[in-house]
């Protein structure tokens, strides 16, 4: 399923407060993970209405579970991006720690100019049930 | 394989995750209420945001080969990260090869709390430079 697209873009004042918040020390070329940050950023709706989507409230306690990040290119701050987003896939689960739930994979790509700078790959787990007090 | 040399942070601050909060655009509380966090996560600290963890991991892979560039990071998330905490590294080089007139690097990583074990592992490819 497509997710809407959308655009984003890392202003470098943005691009500094990023490194300091990963403990990074600032400089031009933006943190590796900005590309989580961009991604989830440019995507055409905003995180809140992502876990609406998937049939879920941020405060229920989705958790990001596993994330993957290619950077085919560098990136660099002041570009602007097109980011294009599918979900690849929900399977049910069942684990101790969150009880029951949906793990849904998510990938975005992040365009620079037409060409694929880098691919964010999110698996998330989305509680389906409030797991039992123990 | 080699271990990669030992990594520490000393302590998580709760002022970038607030930051943070801002940046992702991410209203979920457990980030920077505390109140918030005892309620929703069962913690007496706000929890780092997953990404901050990750960064984690790519900055002890880059204190590790300083000036090399990162191509890929894969990371499973494994417990929450809480400000105030301690976070230790380590890992191994898995593999080295040359690709395109490039030396590339393949790294296993894992982060842990201290008292409270493993929070995130992953694996990790990166082109070191002047190769």
């Amino acid at each position: 399923m497509e997710l809407p697209s959308g655009s984003t873009r890392l202003e470098p004042y943005q691009n500094w407060l990023l490194h300091d918040s990963f403990y990074s020390e600032p400089q031009p070329e933006p943190h590796p993970v900005a590309a989580f940050i961009l991604a989830q950023q440019g995507i055409g709706l905003s995180l809140a209405e992502l876990f609406t989507l998937f049939g879920s409230d941020i405060n229920d306690g989705p958790l990001l579970a596993e994330s993957a990040i290619d950077l085919h290119h560098p990136l660099a701050d002041g570009t602007g991006y097109e980011v294009r987003g599918t979900i690849k896939s929900t399977e049910h689960r069942t684990s101790r720690r969150i009880g029951s739930f949906d793990r849904i994979t998510c990938r975005f790509d992040l365009y620079d100019g037409g060409e694929l700078t880098a691919t964010v790959t999110n698996v998330y787990a989305v509680p389906r049930e409030r797991k039992s007090a123990s | 394989m080699t271990e990669l040399p030992s990594w520490k942070l000393d302590r998580v601050d709760p002022a970038k995750m607030k930051t943070l909060a801002l940046l992702l655009a991410d209203p979920n509380p457990i980030h920077f209420d505390p109140e918030a966090a005892r309620r929703l996560a069962g913690t007496d600290q706000p929890v780092n945001q997953g990404p901050a963890t990750m960064a984690l991991g790519v900055n002890m892979l880059l204190s590790a080969f300083p000036g090399a560039r990162l191509v890929s990071y894969r990371s499973r998330l494994l417990g929450l990260v809480l400000a105030q905490d301690t976070v230790e590294g380590g890992g191994t080089v898995l593999e080295r090869e040359i690709v395109d007139g490039q030396e590339r690097v393949r790294c296993q990583l894992h982060l842990e709390v201290p008292g409270r074990g493993r929070v995130l592992e992953g694996e990790a490819v990166l082109v070191l430079p002047g190769s």
